[in-house]
């Protein structure tokens, strides 16, 4: 029998999609979340398939131009896999049994779960697009598909939450677009009209002979957009809303997934202007915006009460740390950003998780509200309790390492008064985090309160038992494939 | 002198700009549904020109997409949500006339100040487009930010596409079939949800002033 030779690359596009399409014939609740399991978890399985591939040869295979999978997309790839696969299982323990705290009808959680996969379909086209026209189709993808996602519970705080949502990302994606248009543009200017182009690739190749003023306008229309998709400040102001109001495991795509998307389309330009002789301008943007959003989310998780929003500011934070990563440059730099967005992306999902939990279980967001959950539900508190310390960067957390090592990166590069601000910002959010849960972890255990919470748990703690190691031990062992395939993006990000 | 075609699409662009800058100062939303058609009509225009002066055949097709979807299949959406939902006619705004209008002519010189000076782009025929269509990106920019009702927000986002595409069919003679579809495709999902969302906050809150939507704050 003839098999056509299917990449890997392209599978990874197809699995995610035929699971969403899947799982609207699901018959039942179990069926339903069985397949969306199945399409998370088959992601996942190629996804390490697909960065064996990146090891070995440089760039895994791909269907056609419009596509390029390097090692940066092996890191964005990685981090999705994980985050998708740990906020589908929790999905099913959050929403998808008849028993669950926030159970939705047959009809519904199928649409919940196809929307869910279709989200992580969008990410996946994001991270593996060579076509910056594609990139931008790709994230708007993601906008227009997570948008019903933050509203899916269609009451009032919801609907606000994401029709903020949409607006502020649509109209910043029209920024972007139009970025790209001036990318186009500024490489037509170097071959002739008919030379442009928007391949990821060749624009690398033409990188040096681009004009200097037109990529700076680019840039900034390119930084506002796809900034403002990423959460940072001020561009911020629609994350806490959709962050709070969404379903959790939701929460937790949006945190640790798609922000990253949007740092990582700067990333990609980001490398394209580092081959360009003197030019600066994106060091700077990515510095000022970094230190804004430190500064300015370190000061709101001070004054925060609602758990959800707490991380949602704690996220603006650790994306700032990342655009400061990237703006100190060179191989230490990027190696701490791209370090860092998985450390973050699995520790916030993590803190999600066991945050949503305890706040069915304790039946308020409101941290003033919640109080001695360690000695009421020692697994959730134990869990919280460890995954603040690892936000907030205590040793041997992985985030510690990978803060440590952009620390470093900016004393060596000569940014020691951008180290100072980031240090005391970080100082900031670590007593912040600690004022506002340390009374809902240890204060005194309360008379009433506390339900049981999940009747059902399997499947999360399967998730948690997925997320532990790397919020945990890539703070004390960096193993081998991991490593070469950090140091492998750092070359192609320009480091 | 200036060739006859460029003046044409000069002309033309100028009614893409006029149409952006009178729906800033317009009250009745009726009119900004019936600008926004006026201007995507110009814009698809703009790309037959731009096809046919520079021979540049792909653009024909983009200008009729442009012709079909924003300025018939949009503005038809556009109408019967305002219809269906009872939209009110009269335009609330967080700013008066006055100040709206001249915002939208501050958004013209910031437009020209910043493209202005790019050399790399003396070599293109039509690199007067550019800052027309920088401003009324501004302009619709503008129109989302200063508008109460969301309704409104969706026509201003509407004309910010309209001064992307204007760039895009312009300057690059369009970004290849492909990506246009891809761009248009999400345009359509985009005014879907939006329609949905519109729909559902009529449901939840009786209205479609962004007015009611200030309980998530800080």
């Amino acid at each position: 029998m003839y098999l056509p030779d299917l990449p890997w690359t392209l599978l990874l596009l197809l699995a995610p999609a035929a699971a969403a399409i899947a799982v609207q014939a699901a018959p039942s609740r179990g069926w339903a979340n069985g397949l969306s399991i199945a399409g998370a978890a088959v992601s996942l399985a190629i996804i390490f398939v697909t960065i064996s591939q990146i090891l070995t040869l440089g760039t895994a295979p791909v269907p056609s131009a419009e596509l390029n999978v390097d090692a940066l997309s092996g890191v964005l790839l990685l981090l999705l896999g994980v985050v998708g696969l740990a906020a589908v299982l929790y999905s099913v323990d959050y929403l998808g049994w008849e028993e669950s705290p926030h159970a939705l009808s047959l009809p519904r959680l199928r649409r919940y779960h196809s929307f869910l996969l279709l989200f992580l379909f969008t990410m996946f086209v994001v991270a593996e697009a060579n076509d910056l026209g594609l990139l931008w189709i790709a994230m708007e993808g993601t906008t227009l598909v997570s948008a019903v996602l933050v509203g899916f519970y269609h009451n009032r705080r919801s609907i606000e939450a994401s029709w903020k949502y949409l607006v502020i990302c649509s109209v910043g994606l029209v920024f972007a677009l139009f970025g790209t248009l001036l990318l186009y543009l500024a490489s037509g200017a170097v071959s002739g009209p008919s030379g442009a182009t928007l391949e990821w690739t060749r624009l690398m190749q033409v990188a040096p002979k681009l004009d200097p003023g037109l990529v700076r306008l680019a840039i900034v229309f390119l930084f506002i957009g796809y900034g403002t998709k990423a959460g940072l400040a001020p561009m911020h102001t629609w994350l806490p809303d959709a962050h709070s109001e969404s379903p959790t495991p939701v929460s937790a795509m949006l945190s640790a997934g798609l922000l990253k998307c949007a740092i990582f389309a700067l990333v990609r330009v980001n490398a394209i202007t580092s081959r360009m002789p003197g030019f600066t301008f994106t060091t700077w943007l990515f510095l000022g915006f970094g230190l804004l959003s430190v500064v300015l989310a370190s000061l709101f998780i001070l004054v925060q009460r609602d758990l959800k929003r707490l991380l949602a500011y704690s996220s603006v934070e650790h994306i700032g740390i990342i655009s400061i990563g990237i703006g100190f440059g060179g191989v230490l730099g990027l190696f701490g950003a791209f370090y860092h967005m998985i450390n973050h992306a699995a520790t916030k999902t993590l803190l999600f998780l066991t945050g949503g939990t305890l706040t069915i279980q304790a039946g308020t967001k409101d941290l003033e509200e919640i109080s001695g959950s360690l000695a009421a539900v020692p697994a959730t508190g134990g869990l919280l309790l460890l995954g603040v310390l690892a936000l907030a960067g205590v040793p041997p957390f992985s985030i510690f390492s990978s803060e440590f090592i952009i620390l470093t990166a900016g004393f060596t590069g000569g940014f020691w008064w951008a180290d100072v601000i980031l240090l005391f910002a970080l100082a900031i959010v670590f007593g912040g985090l600690l004022l506002h849960l340390s009374r809902a972890l240890f204060g005194p255990k309360p008379r009433v309160g506390f339900t049981s919470g999940f009747r059902r748990y399997v499947a999360t703690a399967v998730a948690i038992g997925l997320l532990l190691p790397i919020v945990l031990g890539l703070g004390v062992w960096l193993p081998n494939p991991l490593s070469q395939l950090l140091h492998a993006a750092v070359v192609v990000g320009g480091g | 002198m200036v060739a006859p075609g460029l003046l044409a699409l000069e002309l033309t662009a100028a009614v893409v700009l006029v149409s952006a800058w009178l729906s800033l100062v317009h009250r009745r939303l009726e009119a900004i549904i019936n600008l926004y058609l006026v201007q995507s009509a110009a814009v698809g225009l703009i790309a037959i020109l731009v096809a046919y002066l520079y021979s540049a055949p792909d653009l024909y097709l983009t200008g009729l997409l442009v012709l079909g979807l924003n300025a018939i299949i949009f503005p038809w959406i556009l109408h019967r949500i305002q219809r269906e939902i009872r939209v009110p006619n009269e335009i609330r705004m967080f700013v008066s006339v006055r100040l709206s209008a001249l915002a939208g002519l501050g958004c013209l010189l910031l437009a020209v100040a910043v493209v202005g000076p790019l050399t790399p782009l003396a070599e293109i025929p039509a690199a007067g487009l550019l800052p027309i269509s920088v401003a009324v990106v501004l302009m619709g920019l503008f129109m989302v930010s200063t508008r109460r009702k969301a309704f409104t927000q969706v026509v201003g986002m509407l004309v910010m596409e309209n001064g992307v595409f204007l760039a895009g069919v312009a300057l690059t003679y369009g970004l290849g079939i492909f990506l246009e579809l891809g761009v248009a495709a999400n345009l359509l999902i985009l005014a879907i949800v939006s329609r949905i969302f519109l729909y559902r906050m009529n449901d939840t809150f009786d209205t479609v002033d962004a007015d009611v939507l200030r309980s998530l704050e800080g």
